[in-house]
């Protein structure tokens, strides 16, 4: 096993770490720094477009098999189970009701793209590869979670009619399922990916001074704004325990931890281990977000956009990401 | 300068929504409606700001203009659709200039 603190300091110190931890103490000290929405949009926009079509890219060079198949298939497993551990792990040992608990856990079962970005970084830093098809997988791991949350949200729901939420025609609704499907972070990433798929490394000659060069740079700006919102939704939070915290903590070492196990388990090498890990320990704050203002409006947006952006977001980021890798090293298949 | 009255209908309404309330306005068959992004506020639930990444906690101002009758039907449509959302409904007189138009 790779010595692991050797690892976290490299990982602390790279721009986009450093980048991140600029727009966390900015807003800690409350500057005025910030980046236009629309801008920071664009740059999400972005960031997906790069990584999707990189990632289509590389699984036109290796070809398709059995294994993406095997593979995409315990992602999206992996996506549905999860939300069930962390619900369970929230009603027991926090004092969170039935609806916030379920929002949380969707948040968790989801993944977050740019712990994802970031991730795939600090492989590269570390020359280590991994292959194109993990970025189908984190696009397959995106939506389950969704639903199990609203399951989670809607069974049992005992008392009458009246006090009942009144919107649920079933578990998912047209709209639902367009936010969910349709949502634009999945339509850009797949879309990417298939484009990168088709067009192959002639398509990343044509278009690579766009999609490669920039693209560091545009994460580093990118982490500076998720530093800044971080800290300014911390600095907000009024509704979290230390218990909760605690949560925020273990839940990723805990889909983590499923994610190695399910690597070793298909015999996958240590880059595809470590993603999965990463993807399995990461929440989503962009697309779950939406699905559960629409589909658990009673859930607090306090609890679970806090949660998964100020207190999991950055776990992942400084010290999961190196964590997860040195344990992946260490089990899987060279 | 001749005017007329009307009655005009301001929704709050979180981002996710917007289209829901759209297709109800829709339904109601308005003659036209108007949205605005809102850029930061304090409710029930806590306070917001856009530009959080997540368009999920953004609102938008959604103002529709109609016939006193009408007006109502839609306040009494869209009460029941938001009922369970973070949502603010308002109803005020304003005087229009063109009648037609509303």
């Amino acid at each position: 096993m790779p010595d692991l603190l050797p690892l976290a300091i490299d990982n602390l110190l790279s721009p986009i770490i450093l980048f991140f931890a600029l727009g966390f103490g900015a807003a800690l000290l409350r500057s005025d720094l910030s980046i236009p929405e629309a801008f920071a949009k664009a740059m999400a926009l972005y960031l997906m477009l790069a990584i999707g079509f990189k990632g289509g890219v590389e699984l036109n060079k290796q070809g398709l098999n059995w294994t993406v198949a095997v593979i995409l298939l315990a992602g999206a497993a992996l996506s549905f189970i999860i939300p069930m551990i962390a619900y369970t792990l929230l009603r027991t040992f926090t004092r969170l009701g039935q609806a916030d608990a379920a929002a949380v856990s969707a948040h968790y079962g989801s993944i977050s793209v740019v712990t994802f970005v970031a991730g795939s970084e600090f492989l590269t830093l570390m020359g280590i590869g991994f292959e194109g098809y993990m970025v189908a997988v984190m696009a397959i791991m995106e939506t389950p979670a969704i639903v199990t949350g609203i399951w989670l949200a809607r069974r049992n729901l005992k008392g009458t009619a009246e006090a009942r939420p009144r919107r649920q025609k079933g578990l998912l609704d047209r709209d639902l399922m367009r936010e969910i499907f349709l949502n634009g972070s999945v339509v850009i990433l797949i879309g990417s990916f298939v484009i990168g798929w088709i067009t192959g490394p002639k398509g990343l000659d044509a278009i690579a001074p766009f999609v490669v060069g920039p693209f560091k740079g545009v994460l580093c700006l990118f982490l500076l704004d998720m530093g800044l919102v971080a800290a300014t939704r911390l600095r907000g939070a009024s509704e979290l325990t230390w218990r909760l915290v605690l949560f925020g903590i273990t839940m990723p070492v805990v889909g983590a931890s499923l994610g190695l196990t399910t690597g070793w388990a298909l015999g996958l090498g240590p880059g595809e281990t470590a993603l999965l890990a990463l993807l399995c320990g990461s929440a989503s704050y962009i697309a779950v977000p939406a699905s559960m203002r629409l589909a658990v409006p009673e859930a607090s947006p306090g609890i679970y956009l806090t949660l998964s952006l100020a207190i999991t977001f950055p776990f992942n980021l400084t010290f999961g990401i190196p964590l997860y890798f040195s344990v992946a090293a260490a089990i899987s298949s060279p | 300068m001749e005017t007329h009255l009307r009655k005009k209908l301001d929704i709050i309404v979180e981002a996710p929504l917007e289209r829901r309330v759209v297709a109800l306005l829709e339904e109601q068959e308005v003659r036209g409606y108007t949205i605005m992004p809102c850029l930061a506020g304090k409710g029930a639930d806590g306070a917001w700001q856009q530009g959080e990444i997540s368009e999920a906690l953004s609102m938008r101002l959604i103002v529709v203009i109609a016939r006193e009758e009408a007006a109502h039907r839609i306040m009494a449509a869209a009460h029941e659709l938001l009922r369970d959302y973070s949502a603010i409904i308002t109803l005020s007189d304003v005087e229009v200039i063109r009648a037609d138009h509303f």
